[in-house]
């Protein structure tokens, strides 16, 4: 489901700390250690739920046709290539996926398991970029793919017709040292999260009586039925309502109309 | 609440009874008030975790060390409670104007830490200290020799602090009572466990000469040991959560 409502830290900070009984901070964990395992829940939750999509645009990379992942993203959806600026594509590119493409960084050259002909007039062995039809070859034109290799995006030569490259990926939740955000579904498992990471640091002082506390805790997190975690990958994976009513009217629609 | 006057003069009227030819003076039976009323007062604090015991400090000096840290030197001695409790608060003094947030003390305080642990705080963005994430830790005993009660700040090292806003949990000086008239900071369901606690030091303090004394002579017989000469000490309640 989709929303665009957020929790502050404070707010989580509030009910944490008084569940915790431990609003004066007086139990040896600061603000920043409580703020820290915010961001820790958020970013279990993105590499989870992939809840968390960023576009980024960046300048192609003429010359190297390498590009270096940004920071704090994982998992590419989706890469454009396009011209024109960021805020209006004019004419856009998908890139798609060549198994163990590899220039290394380093430009045109490149090496591959199976490599491509060199010529826009080849059969394209991925998908059709270009409408152009070869009644012998099926479509033909150039090829856009890229490969990645620690955290290096490596582009083909033909994509340097383009200027801009768009990059769809998933977000880590929360760059590590910014003031977190945390969507509304996740409020309950992110609280329980942070009581469960406190009550495990808290059994290496006092074993005894923090291991039931601890116990509670990451049941009250973990349960397979009604733990906050699995009820917050459930809500962000869902489908909104409307979404859902329009897949059923395209697949009602089919063959029946 | 009960005076120093009456409770000191009742516990030597007491203690004169049991002991008529001791000499025993006010200023000797003012200085144990002061050192149970600490011990109880402490208990209390752990008990309630009230604000009886807190002073607040509106404008404390911040001063710099021979190293450039700062730090301040604590107005009055605190008690020595687990995570530095006996600092309720410091906080910049400076009000925002902002009478939405609260306080200052409500919004940037400095956290307690202690110097052991300042690396590690470093090693976390968000635990690292900072200006608008200050810590504090204490230097109780010595400073290149020199005794010091001082509260060194971290996180402040890039700007300017003149001075701070402070609460403290204060224990009380055994050595002076400047007024006879002046009321015992406890509450009063606690006099009377002040009042046995006193009587059981002064009983305690009687019976140390005698115990010194060698006569030469067993006392002891097999049918009946010696009854104790030392009382045993009055137990104070004690939390029963104590953490």
């Amino acid at each position: 489901m989709n929303s665009n409502d957020f929790v502050s830290v404070n707010h989580i900070l509030a009910e944490v700390s008084m569940t915790l009984d431990d609003a004066e901070y007086r139990k040896g964990f600061s603000i920043g250690w409580y703020t820290s395992r915010i961001q820790d829940a958020l970013q279990e939750l993105a590499f989870d739920t992939f809840f968390d999509t960023v576009t980024i645009d960046k300048d192609m990379p003429k010359k190297t046709l390498s590009l270096e992942l940004p920071k704090n993203v994982f998992n590419i959806r989706e890469i454009y290539l396009y011209n024109g600026s960021c805020c209006s594509p004019s004419t856009s590119q998908v890139v798609w996926y060549k198994r163990l493409y590899n220039n290394n960084g380093k430009g045109e050259g490149y090496t591959a398991k199976i490599k491509d002909q060199g010529s826009t007039s080849d059969d394209d062995p991925f998908l059709p970029n270009s409408y152009n039809y070869n009644s012998a070859l099926a479509y033909v034109g150039n090829k856009y793919y890229a490969n990645v290799q620690n955290g290096l995006l490596m582009l083909s030569s033909e994509c340097a017709a383009y200027d801009k490259v768009r990059l769809v990926v998933n977000g880590m939740g929360t760059a590590i040292g910014d003031t977190p955000i945390v969507p509304r579904f996740f409020e309950r498992a992110i609280n329980d999260y942070v009581e469960e990471r406190f009550y495990n640091a808290m059994k290496a002082r006092e074993i005894r009586k923090y291991r039931p506390l601890w116990n509670d805790a990451f049941s009250r997190l973990n349960d397979p039925r009604e733990g906050s975690w699995k009820k917050a990958r459930l809500r962000i994976s869902s489908m909104d309502s409307w979404e859902k009513e329009s897949y059923n009217e395209y697949i009602s629609s089919m063959y029946h109309k | 609440m009960a005076s120093y006057r009456y409770v000191a003069n009742d516990i030597r009227t007491s203690l004169n009874k049991a002991f008529d030819d001791a000499d025993i003076r006010l200023i000797q039976i003012l200085y144990w008030i002061q050192v149970v009323a600490n011990r109880i007062r402490v208990s209390q604090n752990e008990i309630t975790e009230s604000g009886l015991f807190v002073s607040t400090f509106t404008s404390v000096t911040v001063s710099t060390d021979t190293k450039g840290r700062h730090y301040f030197d604590l107005p009055a001695q605190i008690m020595d409670l687990p995570n530095e409790k006996g600092v309720v608060y410091i906080t910049y003094n400076y009000e925002t104007g902002c009478c939405c947030a609260g306080a200052n003390f409500a919004q940037t305080y400095f956290q307690p830490t202690h110097v052991s642990k300042l690396r590690t705080l470093y090693m976390d963005e968000y635990t690292k200290p900072t200006t608008s994430n200050p810590y504090f830790y204490r230097i109780g005993d010595k400073f290149d020799g020199v005794d010091v009660n001082r509260i060194y700040l971290v996180g402040t090292e890039c700007i300017n602090v003149t001075d701070v806003e402070i609460a403290i949990r204060c224990t009380l000086d055994p050595s002076s009572v400047c007024d006879l008239d002046a009321q015992i900071p406890l509450p009063d369901e606690r006099i009377e466990e002040l009042m046995k606690a006193v009587l059981d030091l002064g009983r305690f303090v009687m019976m140390m000469p005698e115990e010194r004394v060698n006569q030469g002579s067993d006392e002891s017989s097999p049918e009946s040991p010696p009854p104790p000469q030392v009382p045993e000490p009055i137990q104070i309640q004690e939390p029963e959560n104590r953490q």
